[in-house]
């Protein structure tokens, strides 16, 4: 048997340790990401630019 | 789920965790290069305006010393003119000051001539007055004489006079005896002699016997002198004594007064004024 179960369109997991994990994990990395994105925006104002020469 | 998916799902957890974690860790604890440059920035700019400000203080310092340089500058000038000029007075002050010293040199030699010339006329003068004190005493002298020599003369007039009247009477009688001789008639008649003989002229006959009188001086009171002598001596008025002390003539005393054994006189030819004990006598 597969993890995901499919019934329908629901989409079950299996196995709810790993899930979590993966869910710390993600959450780790979109955590960072928005730290990052925080400190970038309200430090350096741009999000997606290399900072440059600030005249 | 296979074992290795669940593996590397833990795998991946974990190595996301320890990344996010440096991550976060590295960006926590970066430097905010953006503060930093707005800082900098700031100080900057006002490092700016302050370097504008002392460039300006600068200037007007630079000007201001300028203008003091150029004062200075004035001034030396000034200075070195009045240097020059006070220099110029010095060298002719130098040159004024050697002139005058050997004006003094020339000065002090001419004073010693002078000197030594008013010596000698000092020592010309005490010789001739030398001179004169013995031309006058030689004159007192010789008017003496003259006076001796007039007294006598008068005397031999005197007797001269005499004896032209002894020689007239002696005619007389002479014509008187011729013709007594002559006449043998006529009784001689005896009459006095026509012609007097003067009484002084007796005593003229008589030769001038001249005494010679010396006394001392015992008083002197300014012109009045009083002798030693008197009429007891043979002093008479109008005596002429010579003052003498040590064989030089001081002056001579007329005799207005006569006592029995003192005189007084008034001073004549004056030389130098008498003193008690002084000797007066009527020769030299």
């Amino acid at each position: 048997m597969s993890a995901l179960q499919t019934n329908g369109s629901k989409i079950k997991a299996s196995s709810n340790l790993y899930t979590a994990l993966l869910a710390l994990a993600c959450g780790a990395v979109a955590a960072t990401a928005g730290f990052i994105a925080y400190k970038c925006w309200f430090i350096y104002e741009t999000l997606f630019q290399i900072v440059g020469n600030i005249r | 789920m296979s074992p290795l998916t669940k593996i590397l799902i833990v795998l991946l957890s974990l190595f996301s965790l320890f990344l996010c974690g440096t991550v976060v860790t590295y960006v926590g604890t970066a430097k905010n290069y953006k503060n930093a440059y707005e800082d900098l920035k700031t100080e900057l700019a006002a490092s700016q305006k302050k370097n504008v400000s002392y460039q300006q203080q600068l200037e007007e310092k630079k000007r201001q010393m300028d203008e003091l340089s150029t004062k200075l500058d004035a001034e030396i000038a000034k200075l070195k003119v009045e240097r020059t000029q006070i220099e110029q007075n010095l060298k002719d002050a130098e040159r004024a000051k050697t002139a005058l010293d050997e004006k003094v040199q020339t000065l002090a030699s001419e004073a010693l001539k002078f000197e030594q010339t008013v010596g000698g006329m000092a020592d010309s003068l005490k010789k001739t007055r030398e001179e004169l004190d013995q031309t006058r005493a030689e004159t007192i002298k010789l008017a003496k004489n003259l006076n001796e020599i007039t007294t006598s003369l008068e005397e031999k007039m005197a007797q001269l006079q005499s004896l032209d009247a002894e020689k007239k009477r002696l005619l007389e009688e002479k014509t008187k005896l011729e013709q007594q001789i002559s006449g043998k008639t006529t009784e001689p008649t005896v009459s006095g002699p026509v012609t007097v003989v003067p009484d002084s002229a007796t005593k003229a006959i008589e030769p001038p016997v001249s005494a010679v009188l010396q006394g001392k001086v015992t008083a002197v009171d300014g012109s009045l002198v009083t002798l030693s002598i008197g009429s007891a001596d043979g002093v008479e008025k109008g005596m002429i004594f010579h003052v003498i002390r040590n064989d030089s003539f001081m002056c001579d005393i007329k005799i207005t007064d006569v006592d029995t054994e003192a005189s007084a006189g008034t001073v004549q030819l004056l030389q130098q004024p008498p003193k008690v004990g002084d000797v007066a006598s009527t020769t030299w």
